[in-house]
């Protein structure tokens, strides 16, 4: 992920468009017809997830919450991070599968604290999203002092962030499957009818997890304690 | 201390794609065969279209025989070497890749077959590079094509025939070595998409084919 990612919301839905060839025809409900957001779950970036954390302090999960807030954001185009609970997918996972990430996002979080307090003379999550975007551009840019790699943080934040969206809902984030929805994916099918297969077809969601299945419920990965090995960063 | 085992006609170590074929006219011929798989032997209900789990977080039983020896690879000969990439390209288990493809099933084109020789008559000789170990294979499409035939018929590849004995047949791949009969299996039903990106290459003259 060298690319640059941070784009806006618009530019962003329109590569994810793009690369899925599906319009967000599905973000239409979700937008009231005087184009306002249609009120969510959880409107305040950095809202705290709804289960107890697991490894994550309070203090940190808030802080990344306010991150992944800004990086998919909830916005007129409908839920974005906080609603889907991408820190809570996050906070899992440096439990399990990406425990080797844990001390990554121990220092990188308390970095950007710093460089909040010492430049706004504020934490991080009392910042207004002008400036939040501001300092993560810093951070994507390595123009932010005290990080040991601030690109590869951001990127690692990014990734993460991406994946606690859209992921299956079974690890903790992509929360009442609002990231699905939003680009209007319709999530896991086992059979394909011919009309569902033409240009225009926009099949029902689904809302169901890969393990909602009977077929692979039996196979339900161990939520966070997934074997993983090597460098992740690649994505 | 070994342990001596019952004795068997034939031992096949390995059952990937090629194994796993072996073992099939093995045992129709009434041989004692015994498989040897480093991996387990995968269900469909391992199978689950988790993207995180498969894409991301190199799917744990994919590579069962390769995470036990934690291969590592380098760029160079002097360069650190690192461990091996999570997302790895084979499968261990029994079935092998074949359990984990793009379930394409191609035969080899008759040039393939007298590539050295093709690529002399068509480019000129001048176009091999020098020291280059490029061969024709001893014998042409037509001596595997029985071989192809049965296999397909075995694990029915779909598909439309654009060449039977010589006689083109515009609906499949005109391009095709002579077979020498329709595929076992009709072809798959078109997408919106791939309907409308064969009329497109038709439209350029192109030979789409499903």
């Amino acid at each position: 992920m060298n690319q640059q990612w941070f784009v806006s919301r618009r530019e962003w839905l329109k590569r994810v468009g793009a690369a899925a060839a599906v319009p967000p025809r599905m973000l239409l409900p979700l937008v009231s017809p005087s184009g306002a957001a249609v009120p969510t779950l959880a409107q305040s970036p950095g809202a705290p997830a709804a289960a107890p954390l697991e490894t994550l302090t309070a203090a940190e999960a808030e802080t990344l919450g306010a991150i992944a807030a800004r990086l998919i954001p909830t916005d007129a185009n409908g839920p974005g991070a906080s609603e889907a609970r991408a820190a809570q997918y996050i906070d899992r996972a440096l439990g399990g599968a990406l425990a080797s990430f844990r001390e990554t996002y121990r220092a990188g979080l308390a970095a950007l604290d710093q460089y909040a307090e010492n430049t706004k003379g504020s934490p991080f999550v009392r910042l207004s999203a002008a400036d939040q975007d501001g300092l993560l551009r810093d951070v994507e840019r390595n123009a932010a002092a005290g990080f040991s790699n601030a690109p590869a943080f951001f990127n690692l934040v990014l990734a993460h962030t991406i994946q606690g969206t859209f992921c299956d809902p079974h690890y903790g984030g992509n929360a009442s499957f609002v990231g699905w929805d939003l680009i209007g994916y319709p999530g896991v099918r086992l059979a394909v009818t011919a009309d569902e297969q033409g240009l225009n077809a926009r099949p029902a969601p689904t809302h169901m997890s890969a393990y909602d299945y009977r077929m692979f419920s039996g196979r339900r990965p161990a939520r966070a304690a997934l074997d993983e090995r090597g460098d992740h960063h690649g994505d | 201390m070994a342990t001596e085992l019952k004795r068997t006609d034939v031992a096949i170590v390995g059952l990937g794609a090629v194994g796993g074929v072996a073992a099939l006219p093995l045992t129709q011929a009434g041989l004692d065969v015994i498989g040897l798989e480093a991996g387990s032997w995968l269900r469909a209900e391992d199978f689950a279209p988790d993207e995180l789990r498969n894409n991301y977080r190199g799917w744990p039983q994919s590579v069962q025989k390769a995470n036990l020896e934690i291969p590592t690879h380098r760029p160079t000969a002097s360069a650190p070497y690192s461990p091996r990439l999570t997302i790895h390209p084979m499968m261990n288990a029994v079935g092998g890749t074949s359990l984990h493809y793009w379930a394409q099933s191609w035969r080899l084109s008759p040039w393939d077959f007298k590539v050295a020789t093709e690529t002399r008559r068509r480019y000129g000789a001048s176009r091999i590079p020098k020291g280059s170990t490029v061969e024709d294979w001893p014998f042409g499409l037509e001596e595997l094509e029985p071989y192809y035939d049965r296999v397909e018929r075995e694990i029915g590849v779909s598909g439309k025939a654009g060449n039977i004995n010589g006689r083109i047949d515009r609906g499949g791949n005109i391009f095709e070595g002579a077979r020498a009969r329709e595929y076992p299996m009709p072809p798959l039903r078109g997408s919106g998409f791939t309907d409308m990106m064969g009329e497109a290459a038709r439209q350029l003259g192109w030979h789409a084919f499903p």
